[in-house]
């Protein structure tokens, strides 16, 4: 596979009145070219800090992203690249699309304008060629009568509309990675598969890679190639998305597929709801995070932090339920059989 | 569209009749009438033709009706105290002596406070932050006759660089637009980094920062719009101070303005004068306000629709 | 792979005692403000300025030999000296002991003025947006009207058409109209809070009106009040200067730091000491107001609470 981008032990903290929170703590992984990889968690657990750290689109001194962190994009380290080279990488080599298209786009420009923005920096473009490239894109995420719509004023679009926007906006460019982070979350929905279902069209066109960052299982299953289960900052579970949806060993990623409706009422089960709060991240956390909220919970847990057990060439697992001393337990899969 | 501004000169035209109203029955209100200590003196039949040519002969309500019947025609009346001086000529010809004074000092004033304003927002926290922000509050401070009092003991009598007071030449603008300019650079120069300090936080501006946009084109074609859209409510009622916040500045440097005349007509308690002009502020501000509703409208894209439904 | 001791794989599930650790000590809105005001050395010391200036006002003149309108011919146009620290007027009164009796009366103007604003615009604001419908309409085009006069020239009119130059008349012409800026924004304010998602929230649990406004209305609405009371404190206090410049202000004997300055003022280039420690006092506590106001602010905003 051909590897776009490649992340080692990215840490991330943000500065507070309380303290130092460490919000990503040592996240690692690999991206290929026109892969798709979903990071999945709670709110809070890292996720967008993580795609926004690719990016460096964190501004110090509030945010700080540790310096032996690496995140290398075509073998090229963003972490040391220039203003020049990293305002160059953005939108043209990567971009991003946010969670909410309400606030994500400037009110007192048109729409067309936004698009052509990009276009025009990146590519050269004169006026009239952005135009008619801006036009095309709009097209291609479907808006209706894009020769209209692109003098519109974001206000005068709905949600989803909007969503195409910033999709179009992202993709004018041609990036190879597109990080999307939590795309459908504010739309409703049957606007959520629609655009869904445009990013994967788009994406196989354009043999982009996408990030995608959802707390939302349901939204990967058809979607993503790659899962990575994320808790408090660390990633606690990878693999094909086959293997994290059939084969996952990590309770925390048994309690969100439990919460996935379809999933778990197939038995007529009750809905798990997972007890408590993740850590707060102010805490140095020495010991496995979800230690606290975990039915399994050992002794260990509480002491010492698991190392990442390889269990295929694509599945992992951060969890001291894999050590050969520990019991063997009843898994989701399991109980769901009953 | 056209309904809205209908709707909009419908609404100004009550207020600035109920203004007007209101100013007439608070200034007939005072004890006493205005001509007793001047009239006193005069013989019987004198005095009432004097009352009668001012109409103060007549009940409240039937002057009140003939002044707005004469404000229709845009008759203020004649001053009280100088027989002979109309209100309308007067305000006429001392208006644009303020609004000259007072246009250069607030274009001055704008240009550098917005400047100030953006730079302080740039560099949040650091210095140049911290210098704008102490000089902006230490100018809304100071009150304007002690800064007067101190440029004229400095540029006049200690340096006699400028003259300390007078009307004429270029040069008696010189220390007015100074002075007037340095409350106006601290407000907007406050203003304008509040604003942009929260528009700098939008979603929009990490959308376009993502999109590859260099800082100073982030804060050009994104930041800027949206940040000094609010400045312009400002803007124009400082285009109205340009009249009123002038009264001290143009005593105490005996500028022939509007403001001048104001106080001079409060202290002579010239009453038909102390009334146009008040009525002329009102009509100024309650204009400006709506002018300042239809320039809101042409610069932000999400009320024009919602004024035109 | 390390040895692990294999007592320590015993399944114990979990805990509820430590499934909400807290971390951070829980602090409510108001210690959190308090403790991010204290942060704020500048507008701490602006406190602290004021806070003097306060109590020189209150006591300076009742431990001070001199009484404030007691004239002296033997002592006039003193300069600084240690009998008359701040030196004296032409009629020999002491201006160390006026400055202190003028801080009384427009402090005084500044804290009760703002406050009276803010109380009466509260309770119109509040009212207006509780009915809403027609009531607020009525109730908002009168503030447009009363607005729509400059401000100052209310002022000006008012104390004109009252012919009374005493505190009292000065309060009233400055507070005739001095609310509805209050009463806007606490109604732009409570009309947000009445459509935000939590009050829907505790109107769906069944919380009862009074509850929903001592619990969430007063407390959300408290912070934006305090802070603008804090920077209407300074306009007040120079509303009143501008008034006594214009002889419109408080009348012999009685004094405060605008009357101070504007009768120094025309002698300002011989005398400037008459002049100085007035408008010291006046751009200093107009200085203390707007620190304490910016750091309340910054305080007392919740969106950048960490």
């Amino acid at each position: 596979m051909d590897r776009i981008l490649n992340v080692e032990n990215l840490q991330v903290s943000f500065h507070t009145y309380a303290g130092e929170v460490r919000a990503v703590r040592g996240v690692s992984f690999e991206l290929g070219r026109g892969e798709t990889l979903a990071f999945v968690g709670e709110s809070g657990c890292g996720k967008t800090a993580t795609a926004k750290a690719i990016m460096r689109l964190w501004k110090p001194p509030f945010v700080e992203i540790k310096s032996d962190s690496v995140v290398e994009y075509n073998g090229e380290d963003v972490m040391k690249m220039d203003k020049k080279r990293l305002q160059s990488l953005r939108g043209n080599d990567i971009s991003m699309i946010f969670q909410d298209p309400m606030t994500s786009l400037n009110p007192t420009m048109t729409v067309g304008k936004q698009i052509m923005e990009g276009l025009q920096l990146h590519r050269g473009l004169n006026k009239a060629q952005a135009r008619e490239e801006a036009i095309n894109m709009l097209r291609m995420v479907k808006i209706p009568v894009p020769e209209k719509n692109v003098d519109s004023y974001p206000h005068q679009l709905s949600g989803g509309m909007r969503q195409r926007v910033m999709i179009a906006m992202a993709l004018a460019c041609q990036p190879s990675i597109l990080i999307a982070d939590e795309p459908t979350t504010a739309l409703d929905v049957t606007i959520q598969a629609q655009v869904l279902d445009l990013l994967q069209e788009l994406k196989t066109q354009l043999n982009t890679a996408i990030i995608l960052v959802t707390h939302d299982l349901g939204v990967i299953a058809n979607f993503a190639d790659r899962v990575q289960v994320m808790y408090a900052g660390q990633v606690v579970e990878r693999g094909t998305t086959k293997e994290i949806f059939n084969e996952a060993k990590h309770p925390y990623t048994w309690a969100l597929l439990n919460s996935v409706p379809a999933l778990a009422t197939e038995n007529k089960q009750e809905l798990y709801a997972l007890k408590g709060t993740p850590p707060d991240l102010i805490l140095p956390l020495n010991h496995c995070p979800f230690a606290a909220r975990c039915e399994y919970c050992m002794g260990i847990c509480r002491e010492q932090m698991p190392e990442e057990t390889t269990l295929s060439g694509t599945h992992k697992v951060s969890c001291w339920l894999e050590h050969p001393n520990a019991p063997k337990v009843e898994s989701f899969y399991d109980r769901r059989k009953k | 569209m056209a309904k809205y501004i209908v709707k909009r000169v419908l609404a100004m035209l009550l207020t600035l009749f109920v203004v007007v109203s209101l100013t007439f029955f608070l200034v007939h209100a005072i004890p006493g009438d205005p001509l007793a200590s001047m009239a006193k003196a005069l013989p019987q039949q004198t005095r009432e033709a004097y009352y009668a040519r001012y109409g103060l002969d007549k009940p409240v309500f039937e002057q009140y009706v003939l002044y707005m019947k004469n404000l229709l025609r845009l008759d203020l009346g004649s001053s009280l105290k100088f027989a002979g001086r109309s209100v309308g000529g007067t305000i006429a010809s001392t208006a644009p002596i303020s609004g000259l004074v007072g246009g250069i000092a607030l274009l001055i004033g704008t240009a550098v406070g917005v400047l100030l304003g953006i730079l302080a927002a740039l560099n949040k926290g650091k210095w140049p932050d911290q210098v704008i922000r102490v000089v902006a509050i230490l100018g809304t401070t100071i009150p304007v006759f002690v800064l007067i009092s101190l440029f004229q003991l400095f540029f006049a009598v200690k340096m006699g660089w400028l003259p300390s007071s007078g009307w004429g030449k270029p040069i008696h603008l010189v220390m007015p637009v100074m002075v007037m300019c340095i409350g106006t650079i601290a407000t907007y120069s406050r203003y304008v980094r509040t604003s942009m300090l929260e528009t700098l936080d939008q979603d929009y501006v990490l959308t376009a920062r993502a999109k590859g946009l260099s800082e100073f084109k982030i804060v050009t074609r994104h930041v800027l719009r949206n940040s000094l859209m609010p400045a312009v409510t400002i803007f124009v009622s400082s285009m109205v101070g340009i009249f009123t916040g002038a009264f001290i500045t143009e005593q105490m440097f005996s500028i022939p303005g509007i403001g001048f005349y104001y106080i001079t007509s409060i202290n002579q308690r010239d009453y038909t004068m102390v009334m146009g002009t008040t009525v002329f502020y009102a009509v100024l501000f309650i204009v400006m306000q709506m002018v300042l509703d239809i320039i809101y409208t042409l610069i932000d894209p999400r009320i024009r629709v919602a004024g035109g439904k | 792979m390390q040895q692990i001791a294999k007592e320590k794989f015993h399944i114990i599930g979990i805990q509820e005692a430590d499934t909400d650790v807290i971390a951070r000590p829980h602090v409510s809105y108001w210690r959190d403000a308090w403790r991010r005001f204290r942060k704020n050395k500048l507008a701490l010391t602006a406190f602290a300025i004021l806070g003097v200036l306060v109590i020189l006002c209150v006591f300076a003149p009742v431990f001070s030999p001199y009484e404030y309108e007691t004239m002296d011919s033997s002592a006039r146009l003193s300069g600084m000296t240690l009998q008359h620290p701040f030196g004296t007027d032409k009629l020999g009164r002491d201006i160390f002991t006026r400055v202190w009796i003028g801080g009384r009366v427009s402090l005084t103007i500044g804290l009760v003025g703002a406050l009276v604003s803010a109380v009466i615009g509260c309770i119109y604001g509040g009212i207006a947006a509780y009915f809403g419908g027609m009531v607020d309409n009525i109730m908002m085009r009168i503030v447009e009207v009363l607005i729509s006069v400059p401000y100052l020239i209310v002022v000006i009119l008012m104390s004109v058409v009252l012919d009374s130059k005493s505190l009292g008349t000065m309060l009233l012409a400055m507070t005739i109209t001095g609310w509805c800026g209050t009463a806007r924004f606490v109604r732009a304010q409570m009309l947000q809070l009445k459509s935000a998602e939590y009050t829907l929230a505790a109107q769906a649990l069944g919380v009862s009106p009074w509850k929903t406004v001592v619990r969430h209305f007063i407390p959300n609405t408290m912070g934006v009040i305090i802070v603008s009371v804090t920077f209407d404190i300074p306009g007040y206090i120079f509303s009143e200067a501008f008034l006594s410049y214009m002889n419109l202000g408080i009348q012999p004997p009685g004094t405060s730091w605008g009357v101070l300055v504007s009768s120094a003022q025309s002698q300002f280039q011989f005398y400037p000491n008459q002049l100085i420690f007035p408008a010291l006092m006046i751009a200093l506590t107009m200085l203390c107001f707007t620190l304490i106001g910016d750091g309340l602010r910054d305080a007392l905003d919740p969106k950048d609470r960490k």
